[in-house]
């Protein structure tokens, strides 16, 4: 800026690119954090899968006796979510999505029924009692 | 350039004239490359965000449903990389084409259905990203500020 308060021109195209350039900036930078925020539900989710079937699959292999325990995140990316096992597999159900890993159910005691449900935040004694893997509630 | 009666000489009012006349047909083209980088790069994160669910394998419930009676490979995670993503010039229509790559194991309609995945968000970023109007549940076509957005095919290598 000169000694009578005018601008150059040049200064005001520049000016001008650089909002165009911050403002596509800004666009890229919000989708990418959309993106990013959804990667996290799903990693998340899937790591909770895998990690109950390898505590599963653990106790079992341990022998007779064997018990480990584990505690369920309370939320997955700051919501709630539900998981379940079957003879299917384990299901993760968050965000409205669902994800499920693939699991040695042969080896499950379900308590004579079909489903045992985990609820988030609680911790689950995983116990192997006659090469089967039972589930128990610790708190 | 300004003489001491305040006057300008022609000459410099003519290259001010070619100037301006230059520096309007070279913003229509610096305009309408930068609307197709856009795209692009919107393309680009849209492909990542559908890669990144098969990678997970973690689908809203009707899918995962449809995917347990039909495709229940799907429901396991799926490595797919994508080698290119191409920009086919149109008049007011471009195209994409996306050339992809899996390690997995995949049938042909399995192919079909994540190649069809990357589409969708590959369109729906665009669309977001120029904030317009949805067209159809598919984003089918997407939508730039001039220009209509249709996805091809994806061709696996």
């Amino acid at each position: 800026m000169n000694n009578k308060g005018t601008v150059s021109l040049e200064l005001i195209v520049t000016f001008m690119v650089l909002i165009v350039i911050f403002s596509m900036m800004v666009t890229f930078s919000l989708n990418e954090f959309g993106l990013i925020d959804q990667t996290q539900n799903r990693k998340e989710a899937r790591l909770i899968t895998i990690h109950v079937s390898q505590i599963i699959d653990n106790v079992y292999v341990n022998g007779e006796g064997y018990s480990q325990t584990y505690t369920l995140p309370e939320k997955i990316n700051d919501e709630s979510y539900i998981l379940y096992l079957n003879e299917s597999g384990i299901f993760l159900n968050s965000h409205n999505q669902i994800t499920m890993d693939k699991y040695n159910f042969e080896v499950l005691s379900f308590n004579n029924g079909k489903k045992i449900i985990l609820t988030p935040g609680n911790t689950y004694q995983f116990v192997n009692n006659n090469n089967k893997v039972y589930i128990y509630q610790y708190n | 350039m300004m003489n001491n009666e305040g006057q300008i000489s022609a000459e410099y009012i003519l290259l001010l004239i070619v100037i301006i006349v230059f520096m309007i047909s070279l913003s229509t083209i610096i305009i309408d490359q930068q609307e197709k980088n856009t795209i692009l790069s919107a393309a680009k994160i849209g492909s990542q965000e559908a890669i990144d669910k098969n990678a997970y394998s973690m689908y809203y419930n009707d899918t995962f449903n449809y995917y347990q009676q039909e495709y229940p490979r799907l429901l396991r995670p799926t490595n797919i990389e994508i080698i290119n993503i191409t920009l086919l010039d149109g008049n007011d229509t471009l195209k994409i084409q996306t050339i992809a790559h899996t390690h997995s194991q995949l049938s042909n309609d399995e192919k079909y259905i994540v190649g069809s995945r990357i589409n969708y968000y590959i369109r729906k970023s665009i669309t977001e990203t120029f904030k317009q109007q949805q067209s159809d549940t598919f984003y089918n076509p997407a939508l730039s500020n001039n220009y209509k957005i249709e996805t091809e095919d994806v061709i696996w290598k």
